[in-house]
């Protein structure tokens, strides 16, 4: 891999001396090539046609160039393209044009001393996928428990290797790993986790030993209640919410452009949007995480922001586009994953649970993606709603949720800590449809 | 303009040293090979207020190769790399991996042994070929549009984005066969945004075909322009929409929606491997052949349409896709089977399997699946050129709805989710009317939900001509592929107490 890529970088300089008559001004080039190991169990099978025992690589990046003649070239590449760095400059040549906005290469940045790496993981991928064929085993011996065939679970791990380079000297080099495992009883409840930290720990065998508990309540459904007013979003569920109605948003060329939820004068501004007690963190620096990286393909180093604090919005994703349509300060690119809510009243989720009289508590919702994310409004269905009744787990239930989720986060919002979860829970006041 | 030269990129000479590799391995004997090469060539563009914001164009070419055994086990590699020395490493590998597989496996692979070899091909006109119409001619016609089409109210925000992509696969196996086919498609999309009330409100128009047509053609572009300019008016509206009442009403669905139910909500269903996980279509791993599931008028077939968005003439397993009747006459007939599935689960095999790209495992899938009912009330109409007004004057004409009873009419498909196991379903419309004492008002969209088996025994009418074009890009198993199919014109559902629209 990395010949492969010193070779492109040696080509791309030697094509770009030869085109100097196409006047390059500046380029940058990211690649990244993905390698990995799958597993897949249905039932108590492993390595059938669906889910076959897998391993792959392929390369991608993307080439942006500035010419001389201030046009600009920006596309994203392939190995197969990356071999004739000839026939790249030609195409690159042809589909540039100006941008008022394009984005400038940044000065030569070191990426920060983030472990990237960790050697366990990379031993699955690389070496020993038996790794992955215990947690398989463990869902199995969980399965088996459920009286069920209608199951399922993977467990995959991919190293990315990461190469940036440009005209201005820029030349960096890293990997990132992730792992994941995700398990499906009875079509209603996954247990799932990208957490290098959760992967070989208990926590895994812990949360497939709930799985009986928490089907059995599943299979129960129940009649709908006259009215709940509380409504609790699992973590995994909190945090697609969040990430598509506020992540979207939060995007300097989208705000900039006027297909945001936020317009530029909402800011910073003294009118905080949502209730003074929340807030949002993107943080891609946390030590071994897996959305953690040193770089962004931008040739941007990762730093932590706070995009919304007190309620306000202080910080949003810039690209180095969006930077100069703003004249605010570029951000690394945000990951859904390095998000983490902050502020508001915290507690623990099961706690919680066992405190409430009365509660709809959602896991998964139908829908969410067709919502769109510049209104804020959501219409969704909850197929497998479970109800709490006086502190415990009584039944399952079909419901509709609708309301606003900007609106939603006006209120005083609970944050729900989980043993199992890297992102919160969240509660708040919505009526529930049944 | 446009080149009509068929240019093919995976020849012979390209691909028979990988042919040789694949008939001279030395694989066991209860082993079977299939190798799916893939060559994909895409440009896609993008203008935002007045300007380019994005061109690109990428080649990217790869090759899967899976292996399976008569007792049900399997492993897969893939490689950007096609090459003879990759293809023998990734035999090696696959090898390897094979022995890391334990059982014990329900399915069976027999059937892949016994199966007769396929040779077919079938090559279609590139969608753009940058030889003989660069790619900043397409920039500049799309610019001109965008600029024409963003001026008419500069109070909007525009977005107009362009892509032809060229998908080539070809397809070899242990026992011979070789297949050899192609896919282009184009797609146009206008859309616009207009801040409100606090809100970003968004409307789009899309026009899809196989090649350049759709920007270099006066008809397409007409269309287009035409029905952009109702977008604008509907923008307009929808900011001081009203939302609607959650509930139960009698509706009305337009040909995109009919088209996004069938797929989410029985399509999915459908499919054999689906299945084979137990879906409402099953009953203990079988497929329910003979079910009724709809009135007699119902029928639900699903093939590929040549130049269509969601056209695919050979499974990537290399057998021929079948035009299949899953309903006919509101039984239940066939599921979308793959060779591997299809005995399991009790039916005959359709050449139904996808896959997303090269390095991605083939499942089954649908193509154009299309809804067709028996007695419609004839209308000569384009579906966009309706308004809400004028089909409710003609549904009040006709007598098939009274004064005096709410409709809702839902049109537009912005996408849905379905879970198979109950036949629960959601979808988002891009706008609801309310049609109440002859007049039609427009109201916020909100979620439709309910059960596949109460809507479809809930269809009472369908209205107008077949449109089969409605086009998606569907997502399962964490791969992507274009659909498409339709429905008639419109369909009056009845109302049921389980089939809700969301609203407030």
């Amino acid at each position: 891999m990395m010949i492969l890529m010193e070779n492109l970088i040696r080509d791309l300089e030697k094509a770009v001396r030869l085109s100097r008559g196409n006047g390059i001004s500046n380029w940058l080039v990211s690649c990244i090539e993905s390698r990995f190991v799958s597993a897949g169990l249905k039932g108590l099978e492993i390595g059938n046609a669906y889910s076959p025992t897998r391993s792959g690589h392929s390369m991608r990046g993307e080439i942006i160039v500035h010419w001389r003649d201030g046009l600009f070239s920006r596309s994203s590449i392939s190995r197969t393209m990356l071999e004739s760095p000839k026939l790249l400059l030609n195409q690159l040549r042809e589909i540039a044009f100006f941008d008022p906005f394009a984005p400038l290469i940044p000065e030569q940045q070191k990426p920060t001393g983030i472990p990237v790496l960790s050697p366990s993981i990379e031993n699955i991928v690389l070496q020993d996928p038996s790794i992955l064929f215990s947690f398989l085993g463990l869902a199995a011996n969980a399965f088996k428990s459920l009286n069920t065939k209608n199951c399922q679970a993977t467990a995959t791990a991919i190293i990315n290797d990461h190469h940036l380079a440009s005209g201005n000297g820029l030349n960096c080099r890293f990997t990132s790993t992730t792992a994941s495992f995700e398990a499906t009883a009875d079509s209603l409840y996954t247990v799932e986790t990208s957490s290098r930290e959760m992967i070989g720990s208990e926590r895994i065998s812990q949360r497939l030993g709930h799985l009986e508990d928490i089907v059995r309540v599943l299979r129960n459904r129940q009649t709908s209640p006259s009215d709940v007013s509380t409504v609790v979003f699992l973590p995994p569920l909190a945090l697609r919410f969040v990430s598509h109605f506020l992540l979207s948003n939060l995007d300097a060329e989208r705000i900039f452009e006027g297909r945001s939820a936020f317009q530029l004068e909402k800011i910073d501004s003294d009118k905080p949007l949502f209730h003074t007690s929340f807030g949002l963190c993107h943080n891609p620096c946390r030590p071994m995480h897996s959305a953690s990286f040193p770089m962004d393909s931008q040739g941007l180093a990762s730093r932590t922001v706070q995009l919304i604090d007190g309620g306000t919005i202080r910080n949003v994703a810039v690209t180095l586009r969006g930077a100069r349509q703003t004249g605010w300060k570029p951000n690394p690119s945000v990951k859904k994953e390095a998000l983490i809510p902050t502020g508001g009243s915290t507690m623990d989720l099961f706690q919680f649970l066992e405190d409430t009289d009365s509660a709809f508590v959602a896991g998964s919702v139908l829908g969410l993606h067709t919502q769109d994310p510049g209104r804020g409004d959501y219409s969704v269905a909850v197929p497998h709603g479970i109800l709490i009744c006086g502190g415990k787990m009584t039944g399952v239930v079909k419901g509709l949720l609708n309301g606003n989720f900007f609106k939603n986060l006006q209120e005083p919002v609970t944050l729900l800590t989980s043993p199992f979860h890297e992102f919160q829970g969240l509660a708040f006041r919505q009526r529930v449809h049944f | 303009m446009r080149d009509k030269r068929l240019q093919v990129h995976l020849n012979d000479t390209r691909t028979l040293p990988l042919q040789e590799v694949l008939r001279g391995f030395p694989l066991p004997a209860d082993h079977f090979a299939i190798l799916r090469l893939q060559l994909q060539e895409s440009l896609a563009l993008k203008m935002v207020q007045g300007n380019s914001a994005g061109v690109s164009h990428t080649i990217t070419e790869g090759m899967g190769l899976q292996l399976y055994t008569k007792d049900g086990r399997s492993s897969f590699i893939s490689t950007d790399k096609l090459s003879v020395a990759a293809l023998e490493q990734g035999f090696s590998t696959a090898l390897t991996l094979m022995e890391s597989v334990r059982g014990p496996h329900e399915l069976s692979f027999a059937s892949l042994f016994s199966a007769s070899p396929t040779t077919g091909s079938r090559l279609l006109n590139r969608a753009w070929n940058p030889r003989t119409t660069p790619a900043n001619t397409i920039r500049d016609s799309i610019l001109g549009m965008h600029l024409d089409l963003s001026s008419r109210d500069p109070s909007n925000r525009s977005v107009t984005s362009f892509s032809a992509v060229d998908d080539e696969w070809r397809i070899f196996s242990t026992d011979g066969t070789d297949v050899h086919f192609s896919t282009p498609r184009s797609l146009l999309r206008h859309n616009s945004s207009r801040w409100a009330s606090g809100k970003c409100f968004t409307l789009g128009v899309t026009l899809v075909g196989s090649d350049l047509g759709l920007i270099f053609d006066e008809k397409p572009k007409n269309t287009f322009k035409k029905r952009v300019k109702v977008q604008l008016e509907l923008l307009q509206e929808l900011v001081e929409a009203p939302p609607v009442p959650c509930g139960s009403y009698p509706l009305l669905i337009d040909a995109h929606l009919t088209g996004g139910l069938v797929h989410e909500a029985f399509g999915h269903a459908a499919e054999s491997d689906t299945v084979h996980r137990g879906s409402v279509l099953a009953e203990a791993g079988r497929f329910r052949k003979g079910l009724r599931v709809g009135p007699e008028s119902l029928t639900i077939v699903d093939g590929p349409l040549e130049h269509d968005w969601g056209d695919q003439p050979f499974s990537v397993n290399g057998f021929p896709r079948k035009t299949v009747a899953i309903v006919e006459r509101g039984i239940l007939r066939q599921a979308l089977a793959d060779e591997l599935t299809a005995g399991f689960i009790g039916v005959d095999p359709t050449g139904a399997a996808r896959a997303q790209d090269f390095s991605c495992v083939p499942i089954p899938r649908m193509s154009n699946i299309r809804l067709e009912i028996s007695g419609t009330v004839p209308w000569e109409v384009e579906l966009q050129d309706v308004s809400a007004q004028e089909l409710y004057d003609f549904l009040l004409a006709q007598d098939v709805i009274s004064r005096s009873e709410e409709h809702l009419f839902l049109s537009g498909y912005r996408g849905g989710q379905v879970n198979t196991t109950s036949g629960d379903f959601v979808f988002q419309c891009a706008l609801i009317y309310r049609l109440k004492d002859g007049a039609a008002r427009l109201c916020k969209p909100a979620i439709f939900s309910g059960n596949i088996f109460d809507v479809l025994n809930s269809i009472h009418r369908g209205i107008g001509k077949q449109h089969v074009r409605r086009w998606g890009m569907c997502g399962k198993l964490g791969q992507k592929v274009p659909t498409s199919g339709g429905g008639p014109a419109f369909l009056l559902l009845k109302p049921h107490s389980d089939i809700r629209i969301g609203g407030t």
